[in-house]
C-alpha cells in the first residue's frame, strides 16, 4: 500500500513535468505544424541556465540570445520598407526586449542564490531563444511540408545539444531544491519539491488556458492554429503568431527543466528523453487539445512509474505500445486532418 | 513497333535510372577494390543505410511517414542472426528468413496502423519502433540484450563464403544499384502513378480502381522488406548485433538521409545516405583532427549544414539536381486506336436507375423521394438551384454515400461495396473541384485513368516487364488527349493548366477508363465560351460512340444544348423530368430558378 502511494506521487510528479513539455509541443505544432524534435533541448537549456544563474555566474545563454535579437533588430530596421515612426517603434521594442534579457541575466548574477531572479533569467532567455529559432529555421520556408520542418528541427536539436555541451560541459550540476525537506502525510513522505512542481505546472497550465481563451492575442493564436490562411486574411500576423508559439513552447519546456533539475541534477542529456515522453503524452491527447493531453501525461507518468516497479525490463515496451490502441481509438472517434496540403 | 518503342524510351527516366544505377555500382566497385579497409566498412554501412532509407523514400512518395524504420532492420538482423547462429540454418536461407520476417512484421504493423490518419501514423510507428528496440533489450535470453549477440557466421552463397569485406561491399552495392534503379523506374509506371495518387488524393485514386488500403499496405511492406534486407546484411557483415544501431536515433537518421537526399526520388536516399556519411567523415577529419575540437563541434556543424541545405532546398539535394534528370515523355504513337466503352449494355437496359432515394444528414433532410434513370446512349442533365441536392444525388449514384432510403442500381446491380470496384462496373466520373496529380504531366494524369485495365504490379514495374502494357496505356492516353484537344500540352505538368484545361484533362482521364456511364460534375465551370462549345460537341461525339452521360451543371445553355432529358431538383425533391423544351417552358422550374 505504501509503495502504491509512493508510486502514485512519483507518477503524478513526472506527469506534471511531461505535461508542461506536452503543452509546449502542442502549442508549437498547432500554430506552426512543426513537430519539434528540439523541444527537449529547451528543458536542458532551462535547467542549465537556471543552475548557472543560481550559482551566480552571468549566463552565456542570455548574452548569446541578446546578440541574436540585436542582429535581427538591425536587419529589420535596415531591411524593411518601414516609415520612420514604425522604424523607431521596432527599434524601441527590440531594445527593450534585449535589455530585458540582459537585465534578468545580470540581476541573477548580481544576487547569487536568488531563486526568482534565476527563474526569470532562465525563462526570459529560453523563451527569446524560441523566437529566434522560429525566425531562423521556420520563417524562411513558409510552404515546407511538415516532414521537412521535422528534419530541420532535428538540425536545430543537434546545434542546441552541441552548444549546451560547449557552454556548460558534460558534468551534471546539482541544483538545490526550492524548499528543502518535506512532510509525512499518512503513510508516505512528500517532498516539498514534488508539491512545488505540481503547483507550478498547474499554475502555468491555467495561465496558458486563460491566455488563450480570454485574451485577444491568445484567440488570434487559436485562430492561426485552426486555419492559417483564414487567420492571415483576418489580419492576424501569422509569423508573429509563430514566434509567439515558439516562445511559449520554449518557456514552458524551460520551466519544466528548472523544476525538475533539483530531482535529477541538471545535465546536457536530460532534455531529449523527457521531450520524448512529452511527445507520447501529447500524442495520446491527440496533439491538438489541451485538456485531453493532460489525461495523456498522467497516463504516461503513472504507467512509467508503476511499470518501473513491476517489470522494469519491459517498462518502455509497455509505455510505448500503450500508444497504439489509444491512437486507434482516437482515430476512430475523431480523425485528425490529413497532410494533404 | 519495337523500334519506336526503343526510341521513346531512349532519353527517359527509365534509361537514366539504369545508367545511374550502373554508374553507382561501378563507383562502389572501384572504391571497394582500391580503398583502405576502414573506408570499405564505411562503404558497406552507407550502402545498408541507403537500402533502408530507400524504403522510407517510397513511403514518403506514397504520403506516409515512418519513424520506426530501423526497428524493421532490427527484425531482419536478429531473425537472421539467431536462426543462423543458434539454429544452424544455412546463412543464405537465414538471410531470406530475416527479410521475410521483417516483411511480415511490416504487414502486421501496417495492417494495424495504416488506418491512422494525419500525424497519428508517424506517432504510431515511433512508438512501435521504440517498443521493438526496448523489447530486444528486455528479451536478453534470446537476443543477448544490451550486451549484444556475437559470433554470427559469415554469409555463404552456395560454396562461396563471404569472408572478404570487399566482396561483401560489392554485393551490398549491387543490391543498392538494382533496387534504387528499379524503384526509380517504378515511379513512372502503373503502380508508380497510383502510389503518387495515394499521396495527393486517395479518394480520387479509388474512383479509378486503386484499392488504397491495399496499396498503402504493399508500400509499407516493401519499405519494411528493404529495411529487413539491410538489417540481415548488417548482421552478416559485422557478425555482432546490439540494440543500439536499431533504436530511435537510427530511425531518425534514416529519415534524415531520405529527406536530406530528396524525398521525391529513390536515388535521393542513396544520395542522402552517402552525403551524410561523407559529411560526417569530413567533419571528423577537419574539425576533430585539424582543429582539435571536440565531437560536439561536429554535431553543431552537421546540424547547421542540415538546416542550411533544407532551408535552401526543401526538396533535398535531389531537387537541386533534378533539372539534369530527363523528363518523362512518351511519343505519340503512329497508329490510331479507338477508345470504345468496355462493354455494351443490353438494349433497353438502364445504366443507372435511382428510385425513391432519400438522404438525411442528422436532422437535415437533403433528399427526399428522388427518382430518375439514365438509359443506354443517353445524355441526362441534373439541374437545380444551389442546395437542391445535386451533389448528394451524384454521390449516392456512385456509391460514395449510402442513401437513407430507396435503391440505386448501377448496370442493374446495387453499387459495389468498395469505391475501387466502381470503374470495373463501367462507371467513371470527373470532380467538381479539379483533382489531378499536380506534379505529373498531363499525359501521365490521363494514363492513370487506365489503372484498372492494367495488371503490372510493383515488381513488373521496377524491372521493366510492363512495356507492352504501358505502350497500350499511353496509346489510349494520347487518343483521349486528342479527343479533348489537349494533346499539345501532353508533357506539361498538370499544375500548369488553366481551370478549363484541367477540367478537360479530367474528362480525358475518365475516357481512358473506358466507361459506359460517365458522370460529369459541373464540367463547364471555369470554361470559356469556346471551350464550352467544344465540350458540347465532345459530349455528342461520346454519345455516338456508345457512352451515356449524367451531367450535373449550372450552365443552362450548355445543358439545353446537349442533353436528351433533364431532371430538375429543388429543395431535395424531384421537381420534374422532361425534354429540354418542356423544362424550359415549365412554370415550376422558372419559379424555382428565379425564386418567384
Amino acid at each position: 500500500m505504501d509503495t502504491l502511494l509512493f508510486l502514485l506521487v512519483d507518477g503524478v510528479t513526472n506527469g506534471a513535468v511531461y505535461g508542461l513539455v506536452a503543452l509546449s509541443l502542442i502549442v508549437v505544432y498547432t500554430v506552426t505544424r512543426v513537430v519539434n524534435i528540439a523541444q527537449g533541448e529547451y528543458i536542458t537549456l532551462g535547467a542549465l541556465s537556471f543552475a548557472s544563474a543560481l550559482a551566480g555566474s552571468f549566463n552565456l545563454l542570455s548574452a548569446l540570445v541578446a546578440a541574436g535579437l540585436a542582429l535581427f533588430a538591425l536587419r529589420d530596421v535596415i531591411d524593411r520598407r518601414l516609415g520612420k515612426a514604425a522604424k523607431l517603434r521596432v527599434l524601441l521594442l527590440r531594445t527593450g526586449w534585449i535589455l530585458g534579457v540582459l537585465a534578468t541575466g545580470l540581476a541573477a548574477s548580481l544576487s547569487p542564490g536568488s531563486y526568482w531572479f534565476s527563474v526569470m533569467a532562465s525563462l526570459v532567455a529560453t523563451a527569446s531563444l524560441g523566437c529566434l529559432v522560429y525566425r531562423l529555421t521556420v520563417e524562411p520556408v513558409p510552404g515546407a511540408s511538415p516532414i521537412v520542418l521535422l528534419i530541420v528541427s532535428v538540425g536545430v536539436y543537434l546545434v542546441m545539444h552541441g552548444t549546451a555541451v560547449m557552454i556548460w560541459g558534460a558534468e551534471p550540476r546539482s541544483v538545490p531544491p526550492v524548499v528543502d525537506g518535506g512532510f509525512v502525510l499518512g503513510p508516505i513522505y512528500l517532498t516539498y519539491q514534488s508539491l512545488w512542481i505540481c503547483a507550478f505546472a498547474l499554475a502555468a497550465m491555467i495561465a496558458l488556458y486563460l491566455f488563450s481563451e480570454r485574451t485577444l492575442v491568445g484567440q488570434a493564436l487559436q485562430a492561426t492554429a485552426v486555419n492559417r490562411v483564414g487567420a492571415q486574411l483576418c489580419g492576424i500576423p501569422v509569423r508573429t503568431a509563430g514566434q509567439l508559439s515558439f516562445a511559449i513552447g520554449a518557456g514552458f519546456s524551460a520551466l519544466s527543466g528548472l523544476l525538475l533539475a533539483p530531482l535529477v541534477t541538471a545535465n546536457y542529456d536530460m532534455g531529449f528523453p523527457i521531450g520524448l515522453k512529452g511527445f507520447v503524452a501529447a500524442a495520446l491527447g491527440g496533439i491538438m487539445e489541451y485538456p485531453t493531453a493532460l489525461i495523456g501525461v498522467m497516463l504516461v507518468g503513472l504507467t512509467e512509474s508503476f511499470s518501473a516497479y513491476q517489470l522494469s525490463a519491459f517498462r518502455d515496451v509497455v509505455v510505448f505500445l500503450m500508444v497504439i490502441p489509444i491512437l486507434l481509438w482516437r482515430n476512430a472517434v475523431r480523425p485528425p486532418e490529413s497532410h494533404g496540403h | 513497333m519495337s523500334g519506336s518503342d526503343a526510341g521513346s524510351f531512349r532519353r527517359s527516366p527509365a534509361a537514366a535510372s539504369v545508367i545511374l544505377a550502373a554508374l553507382i555500382f561501378a563507383i562502389a566497385c572501384a572504391i571497394s577494390a582500391l580503398a583502405p579497409q576502414y573506408d570499405v566498412t564505411l562503404l558497406v554501412t552507407v550502402g545498408l543505410s541507403a537500402l533502408a532509407a530507400m524504403g522510407l523514400t517510397l513511403l514518403l512518395i506514397s504520403g506516409q511517414v515512418s519513424l520506426g524504420q530501423a526497428a524493421f532492420m532490427a527484425i531482419g538482423a536478429y531473425t537472421s542472426a539467431i536462426l543462423a547462429r543458434d539454429h544452424g540454418m544455412p546463412t543464405l536461407l537465414a538471410l531470406f528468413a530475416g527479410v521475410a520476417a521483417s516483411a511480415i512484421g511490416g504487414a502486421v504493423v501496417g495492417a494495424v496502423t495504416l488506418r491512422l490518419k494525419g500525424h497519428f501514423l508517424p506517432l504510431a510507428t515511433l512508438a512501435i519502433g521504440i517498443a521493438i528496440s526496448a523489447a530486444i533489450v528486455a528479451a536478453g535470453s534470446i537476443t543477448g540484450g544490451a550486451s549484444g549477440l556475437g559470433q554470427i557466421p559469415p554469409l555463404a552463397i552456395g560454396p562461396l563464403v563471404l569472408t572478404d569485406d570487399r566482396v561483401f561491399a560489392v554485393l551490398v552495392w549491387l543490391m543498392v544499384a538494382v533496387l534504387a534503379g528499379g524503384l526509380s523506374r517504378l515511379l513512372h509506371t502503373r503502380t508508380g502513378r497510383a502510389i503518387a495518387a495515394l499521396k495527393s488524393d486517395s479518394e480520387m485514386a479509388e474512383i479509378f480502381g486503386v484499392d488504397a488500403m491495399r496499396l498503402r499496405l504493399m508500400v509499407f511492406v516493401m519499405a519494411a522488406t528493404l529495411a529487413g534486407l539491410a538489417g540481415s546484411l548488417y548482421a552478416f557483415y559485422f557478425k555482432f548485433l546490439s540494440p543500439a544501431p536499431f533504436g530511435l536515433t537510427a530511425s531518425v537518421n534514416l529519415l534524415i538521409a531520405s529527406i536530406f537526399g530528396g524525398m521525391g526520388h529513390p536515388f535521393g536516399a542513396v544520395l542522402g545516405a552517402t552525403a551524410i556519411s561523407v559529411l560526417e567523415t569530413a567533419l571528423q577529419n577537419t574539425v576533430a583532427r585539424m582543429f582539435g575540437l571536440s565531437g560536439h563541434v561536429e554535431m553543431i556543424v552537421f546540424g547547421l549544414v542540415l538546416i542550411g541545405v533544407l532551408l535552401r532546398w526543401p526538396g533535398g539535394i535531389w531537387s537541386a539536381l533534378e533539372r539534369f534528370w530527363p523528363k518523362f515523355t512518351v511519343a505519340q504513337p503512329a497508329r490510331h486506336i479507338e477508345l470504345t466503352p468496355s462493354k455494351r449494355g443490353a438494349e433497353g437496359e438502364n445504366l443507372l436507375s435511382v428510385s425513391q432515394i432519400g438522404k438525411n444528414f442528422g436532422g437535415l433532410q437533403a433528399l427526399q423521394g428522388v427518382s430518375f434513370a439514365v438509359g443506354a446512349d443517353e445524355i441526362v442533365g441534373l439541374i437545380g438551384p444551389n442546395g437542391a441536392g445535386k451533389s448528394t444525388t451524384f454521390n449516392i449514384a456512385t456509391g460514395l454515400v449510402a442513401p437513407s432510403k430507396g435503391t440505386v442500381l448501377l448496370m442493374g446491380e446495387p453499387p459495389p461495396a468498395r469505391v475501387s470496384d466502381l470503374v470495373d462496373r463501367g462507371v467513371s466520373r470527373t470532380f467538381q473541384h479539379v483533382r489531378v496529380l499536380p506534379e505529373r504531366t498531363v499525359l501521365e494524369n490521363v494514363a492513370f485513368g487506365a489503372y484498372a485495365q492494367g495488371r503490372s504490379g510493383m515488381v513488373f514495374g521496377m524491372f521493366g516487364f510492363d512495356r507492352v502494357e504501358e505502350a497500350a496505356t499511353f496509346a489510349k492516353a494520347w487518343r483521349a488527349l486528342q479527343i479533348v484537344e489537349l494533346d499539345g500540352l501532353a508533357h506539361e505538368p498538370a499544375s500548369r493548366l488553366a481551370m478549363g484545361q484541367a477540367r478537360l484533362l479530367e474528362v480525358a482521364r475518365a475516357l481512358v477508363s473506358r466507361p459506359r456511364l460517365l458522370l460529369l460534375d459541373e464540367p463547364a465551370a471555369g470554361l470559356r465560351t469556346g471551350e464550352k462549345l467544344k465540350l458540347v460537341t465532345l459530349l455528342h461525339r461520346l454519345k455516338r460512340g456508345g457512352m451515356s452521360v449524367l451531367l450535373v451543371e449550372h450552365d443552362m445553355d450548355l445543358v439545353m444544348n446537349c442533353v436528351d432529358r433533364i431532371v430538375v431538383l429543388d429543395r431535395g425533391q424531384g421537381l420534374m423530368t422532361g425534354l429540354p423544351d418542356e423544362v424550359r417552358a415549365d412554370e415550376r422550374v422558372i419559379a424555382a430558378y428565379l425564386g418567384a
